[in-house]
């Protein structure tokens, strides 16, 4: 397989490549983690990208799924790195994954996606999953904290059990906070209204960055458009091929129109429908039409 | 091809197809719809090595598509609705055409109209550039409100199109044939007698899925097309009749994986395959497929593809 980086971007890939599963083990209930030797260049991976795994050679289950990086050690062996992902298991193709055993080769596509933009005024910046969410955020908060920024995340779940990484975050110098809606730990409530709450009383972060179910990150976004603070969401969507083609995994943005096609066309919208997999998964949460979502 | 110099020359046979003076240098296409304009899986994949890149659906004006949800995966295989969201044939010639133009891939442009003019139109428009080999007639899609299946549903309809793109094109015409009638021969037959010059396919079977718990369609349309190894041997069944009823060329397509599902098609008349779905799962199937293809020929002795083009052995 050739997979030499493709020219004018400012990372390499996606590389199709096989990885090692090094570990792969239950890390809460019902909620795993993957680590994945691949030959992918550390350098050509940027925070909240994502990657294609192939579940099976068999016909079912048969497209691929879409993980975030969750984080990433750079093997410092010629070419290569060292990726994590967190899985919930929810149906046929995860649950074969929870199976895995060490040594497995898992046939990878990635990294694929814009990941979020580093290009952002330095300060506090407040990272904000639900549940799985935190999976998209990691490897943010470990780039953020090596860049000099100071994080705080949010961490919200119905139960305890859904609070991951909590350990995770704050071994990379991250401040955590916690909010379950049945109070089993931290906060009791929403995460959001956790937010809203820091926002009143201490001095407004730089920006927001948030990962995790839709009606958290439209909350957030309202949040961030009535405090003007710039805020960046990470979409899920379904997903065929990762790399722009099918045109499955659109969502209706505002801005950044690829067609030119919103006064071309008779519905009118004034907006136009940005693929996940390749105009995002990351948006600005001003981008996006949460109408549609 | 030579080998002169070779220490030792190994029988390598002849993969090279025409279809109605497309000259490919294999038989393996890769389908409308699933590979974009071909950047999308550069440089992941040798385009070069390609036989044909078919391009996704291209109309007058840029259009907008279905909203979503429009992709769920059933068993074996897809359903979409993605609506032909495609930038327009006055972007793609702006945009897409200078990067396909740096490949000997021979590129095919997928055509939809919501009108029968559209469709002349549009053959018009393409017929100044070197690198377009061909058209693809979409009367088939499963998936737009007007124009598509509702005129590859109706003879007298697609002979109209075809007649239409044939008046303007001065390419070969492929016309891509729906699943989603009575009689594939009827049809086959007309868009024949209308001078179409090879036929393909076929374009997805229209299909739905529920979600029980929300007892709401998986899709925002309800229905869509369904693709994948689930279709292969309705596929396979359709193009034998086509083949059996007409003598321009038929590309055989539908739920191809691997070269073994694309061989099916060969023996069974198939002329070319297009290679779909795959895609998605595998962005580099189309070679493992032409590869897999090559290899058989060989072990087999066959000299070239054309031998095996019909060679089913029928009881």
């Amino acid at each position: 397989m050739s997979c030499s980086p493709s020219e004018g971007k400012e990372r390499g890939g996606p590389y199709l490549v096989y990885g090692t599963l090094r570990k792969n083990s239950e890390v809460a209930p019902s909620y795993h983690k993957m680590r994945i030797r691949t030959p992918i260049p550390y350098g050509d991976i940027g925070p909240g990208q994502f990657l294609m795994v192939r579940i099976s050679e068999e016909p079912f289950p048969l497209l691929r799924r879409p993980f975030s990086i969750h984080s990433l050690r750079n093997l410092r062996i010629k070419d290569g790195s060292d990726i994590e992902i967190l899985y919930k298991v929810v149906g046929k193709g995860t649950n074969l994954m929870a199976s895995w055993r060490r040594g497995k080769r898992i046939n990878i596509l990635g990294p694929l996606g814009n990941g979020f933009s580093l290009s952002i005024k330095m300060g506090t910046q407040f990272l904000i999953a639900g549940g799985i969410g935190v999976a998209g955020l990691f490897a943010l908060s470990q780039v953020m904290k090596s860049q000099g920024h100071k994080c705080l995340v949010f961490i919200g779940g119905k139960t305890k059990e859904d609070i991951l990484c909590v350990d995770e975050f704050q071994g990379a110098g991250a401040e955590v906070h916690v909010a379950t809606e049945d109070g089993g730990m931290g906060f009791r409530g929403m995460i959001t209204d956790m937010v809203e709450s820091f926002l009143q009383n201490r001095p407004k972060p730089s920006g927001l960055f948030a990962c995790g179910p839709v009606d958290m990150l439209k909350t957030i976004a309202e949040i961030a458009k009535s405090q003007s603070i710039p805020c960046q969401v990470s979409l899920e969507s379904m997903m065929a091929c990762g790399l722009g083609a099918c045109l499955g995994c659109v969502i209706r943005t505002k801005a950044k129109l690829p067609l030119r096609s919103a006064k071309a066309t008779s519905q009118g919208w004034g907006v136009s429908f940005n693929r996940v997999c390749k105009e995002g998964p990351i948006f600005d949460s001003e981008e996006v039409d949460w109408r549609g979502i | 091809m030579t080998y002169e110099g070779q220490k030792n020359p190994v029988h390598r046979p002849r993969m090279s197809v025409d279809i109605a003076g497309i000259k490919l240098k294999n038989p393996v296409m890769a389908a409308s719809g699933t590979f974009g304009y071909g950047e999308e899986f550069f440089p992941m994949v040798d385009l070069n090595h390609l036989g044909a890149i078919i391009t996704k659906g291209i109309s007058l004006k840029p259009m907008e598509g279905n909203p979503p949800p429009r992709i769920v995966e059933t068993v074996s295989g897809m359903i979409n609705s993605i609506g032909l969201q495609n930038v327009g044939v006055q972007a793609f010639i702006r945009d897409k055409v200078p990067f396909l133009s740096q490949f000997k891939t021979p590129v095919i442009a997928n055509i939809f109209g919501e009108t029968v003019r559209d469709y002349g139109e549009l053959a018009k428009r393409l017929n100044d550039l070197p690198v377009i080999a061909g058209l693809e007639v979409n009367i088939s899609c499963p998936n737009v409100a007007s124009g598509g299946m509702l005129f590859g549903a109706d003879p007298k309809m697609a002979h109209l199109v075809v007649r239409t793109v044939k008046r303007f094109a001065h390419r070969p015409v492929i016309v891509k044939l729906s699943p989603n009638v009575t009689d594939i021969t009827l049809i086959a037959k007309a868009v024949e007698e209308a001078g179409a010059n090879a036929i393909s396919l076929i374009n997805t079977l229209r299909a739905m899925a529920i979600d029980p718990q929300s007892r709401r369609p998986l899709l925002s349309s309800i229905f869509g097309g369904l693709s994948g190894p689930a279709i292969k041997p309705v596929a396979l069944r359709l193009v034998w009749e086509a083949v059996n009823a007409v003598k321009i060329p038929v590309i055989g397509i539908g739920g191809i994986m691997n070269s073994d599902d694309a061989l099916e098609f060969i023996i069974a008349g198939a002329r070319a395959v297009q290679v779909g779905t795959a895609n998605f799962v595998n962005p580099t199937a189309c070679i493992e497929i032409i590869d897999g293809i090559e290899a058989y020929l060989r072990e087999n002795g066959f000299q070239h593809i054309n031998e095996l083009v019909g060679s089913l052995r029928t009881p």
